[in-house]
């Protein structure tokens, strides 16, 4: 067995280290914990916020849109840096009169400008905008009056209902 | 020191050789100069032009006359086949032009097919197996996106199912591939010599991390264990789009088949499961095509069934298989801008609404029935060439070896010839034979220069096929040995 395939042996040993310490720190918490759920302790914890709907609810096309242009810089940055320390080696660019730093350069300088174009591209098209939808009034006229509706909204509202369970 | 000199040698030499990728980088150049004018002129609003594409084509044609120099060069099949390939972009963007009032997206239409058609050119080219997988990529989400062009409900449903089975197939072929690079530690297929010698391991993890491999490039010439995505997809793409799709993948991976071919066939499994492979295609889509109602469809599942003419052709000789690849590319195209010119004018792209439009329409019919005898592959088109030369080739393979399975592919190929007769046929009996009760359909105007462009298409086939001297002599021109 040769010596790159036996390196993997490190990423096994980083691999079982990893279970080992995630199963053992939860195992310590559930053995040392007080158990005392309540409903509010129960919900997903989403940065504060309360959760609404399942999992399976539709997400805004939008949203993809700005996670897809996150990704492109989040994924320029992840090459950038290995690049600056590959390719910045002071030595190699004086042994080869410089030509390795325009090499370099000029590969990144193509591959930002194109990343760049990506986002040129969503903004100028207006993918970028939040505008909100019009909600068009509905000219349906229902046997309902409008007040009936309204109180039965502030009745349930979440102001006046928002009691203290016991 | 030592290593430096070496290094700047070693620079000067790979800035040398970049003149051999100049028609990929005058096609990058060409997609960021589209894109940058697409910016400039319009936006959310002002929907992209038709003369953008007019632009992209400058490009294309630029990029044709360059690759004509680096095959001079070369000339092996690669190079051969990017000339081809490139042909192929031409025509699709001539094509999409003389539609003046374009598609929605003119411009992304335009730039994403220059991304398919690098993809393409990549795989053509490489033989390591990191490029082999980024052309695939280029060309496969490329290849997503344009399939959900149509902006209807069925193009959205197909472009999701291609991308579902694509996305699974680059999976394991991925897999299969990082499996190989693991046994041999090293990316350049040239070097995969050792494939059967590494004995470390055993021959089933090796044939294993090869079909895997296999599996993802047999998913993208559509061969059938892997081709049920391409009748929808062929269904609800734009037809020009479609005729893109049945030629421009295709050929790119058989070149990089060839590629390969040395290294992985060593396995007899490899080659039995692509024999296998071609007999299959071959029946299945021949006799789904018999039962298809709509005329995309049914092409469909007769370039299904193409793919496995193509892999005969692989397993008899490179010369047939080019001679083969250059007519499916021109029947392709004729075929499918025949059937985008009555969508265009009748709106209808069911075989059975065809009834009675010989009449209406002689030269579009006539058109219509040589490119499908072209297809089919009867005299006098230059499709009867190619089908010869190809099982000539595959007899002459079984004579000397011996190979039951050789005899099997001639066999099998001669019998699906007949089988096709009868769908193919199908377009004319409608069109000139049986009699209608006058339906009375909406005549919307067409291209007359797209009717002129296909009608020269299928004066070369027929030219073909009374003068093959000339494409033999180019096909000659290439050096097989390689």
């Amino acid at each position: 067995m040769s010596n790159e395939t036996a390196s993997f042996g490190e990423i096994l040993i980083y691999l079982i280290g990893g279970i080992v310490f995630i199963s053992g720190g939860l195992f310590t918490a559930w053995i040392i914990r007080p158990k005392r759920p309540n409903e509010e302790k129960l919900t997903t914890y989403e940065s504060g916020e309360d959760p609404l709907g399942g999992a399976w609810g539709q997400v805004n096309i939008r949203f993809y849109v700005i996670a897809l242009i996150f990704l492109l810089f989040e994924v320029e940055i992840v090459f950038l840096f290995p690049w600056a320390t590959v390719f910045g080696r002071e030595e190699l660019i004086e042994a080869t009169d410089g030509l390795w730093g325009w090499v370099a350069l000029s590969e990144m300088f193509v591959f930002i400008f194109i990343l760049a174009l990506g986002l040129a591209y969503a903004w100028r098209k207006g993918y970028l905008e939040w505008d909100k939808p019009e909600i068009k009034p509905s000219d349906f006229k229902g046997p309902v009056p409008t007040e009936k509706y309204n109180a039965i909204n502030h009745k349930y509202s979440k102001f006046t209902s928002e009691q203290p369970k016991k | 020191m030592e290593y430096a000199s070496q290094l700047n040698n070693q620079l000067q030499n790979t800035i040398a050789l970049l003149s051999g990728y100049w028609p990929e980088f005058i096609i990058v150049i060409g997609l960021v100069v589209t894109l940058i004018i697409d910016l400039i002129f319009f936006n959310k609003e002002k929907n992209s032009n038709w003369w953008i594409g007019f632009v992209n084509l400058v490009f294309l044609i630029l990029a044709f006359t360059k690759q004509v120099d680096v095959y001079s060069y070369f000339s092996n099949l690669g190079e051969f086949m990017k000339l081809v390939l490139l042909f192929a972009g031409v025509l699709f963007i001539v094509f999409s032009l003389t539609q003046t009032h374009q598609t929605k997206k003119a411009g992304e239409y335009y730039i994403i097919f220059n991304g398919l058609l690098i993809g393409a050119l990549l795989i053509a080219k490489s033989t390591n197996l990191l490029v082999i997988y980024l052309g695939i990529e280029m060309m496969s989400i490329s290849a997503y996106v344009l399939s959900a062009f149509s902006f209807n409900k069925n193009s959205a449903e197909a472009s999701l199912k291609y991308l579902l089975f694509g996305a699974v197939s680059s999976a394991f072929m991925l897999f299969g591939m990082s499996l190989l690079y693991g046994f041999t530690q090293t990316l350049n297929i040239n070097d995969f010599e050792l494939l059967h010698t590494v004995k470390v391991i055993g021959d089933l993890p090796i044939k294993l991390a090869v079909f895997m491999t296999m599996f993802g490039f047999l998913f993208k010439i559509a061969a059938t264990p892997m081709h049920i995505w391409s009748p929808d997809v062929y269904e609800a793409t734009p037809t020009f789009v479609v005729a893109a799709f049945s030629v421009i993948p295709k050929l790119a991976v058989f070149v990089l088949l060839f590629n390969i071919a040395d290294k992985f066939l060593v396995f007899p499994e490899v080659e039995l499961l692509l024999q296998f492979t071609a007999i299959l295609s071959l029946t299945i889509g021949n006799f789904a095509a018999l039962w298809q109602k709509n005329a995309k469809r049914m092409l469909a599942y007769s370039s299904i069934a193409h793919t496995g003419f193509l892999l005969i052709a692989f397993f008899a000789n490179m010369q047939s298989f080019v001679f083969y690849g250059l007519v499916y590319l021109i029947m392709n195209f004729a075929v499918f801008g025949l059937v985008k010119v009555v969508e265009q004018k009748f709106s209808i792209t069911d075989i059975e609404q065809y009834i009675g439009l010989g009449k209406k329409i002689p030269l579009i019919g006539v058109l219509f029935v040589v490119a499908l005898i072209s297809l089919t592959g009867l005299p006098p088109t230059a499709g009867f060439t190619a089908k010869i030369l190809v099982f000539s080739g595959i007899w002459e393979k079984y004579l000397t070896n011996h190979n039951p399975v050789y005899l099997s592919l001639f066999v099998f190929g001669l019998f699906n010839t007949v089988v096709s007769l009868f769908y193919y046929l199908k377009i004319p009996y409608f069109m000139f034979i049986k009699k209608s009760n006058e339906v009375i359909l909406n005549e919307h105007k067409s291209s007359t220069v797209l009717t002129y462009l296909i009608g020269s298409l299928v004066f070369v086939l027929i030219l073909c096929f009374f003068l093959p001297n000339s494409l033999m002599d180019m096909i000659y021109s290439i050096n097989f040995a390689q």
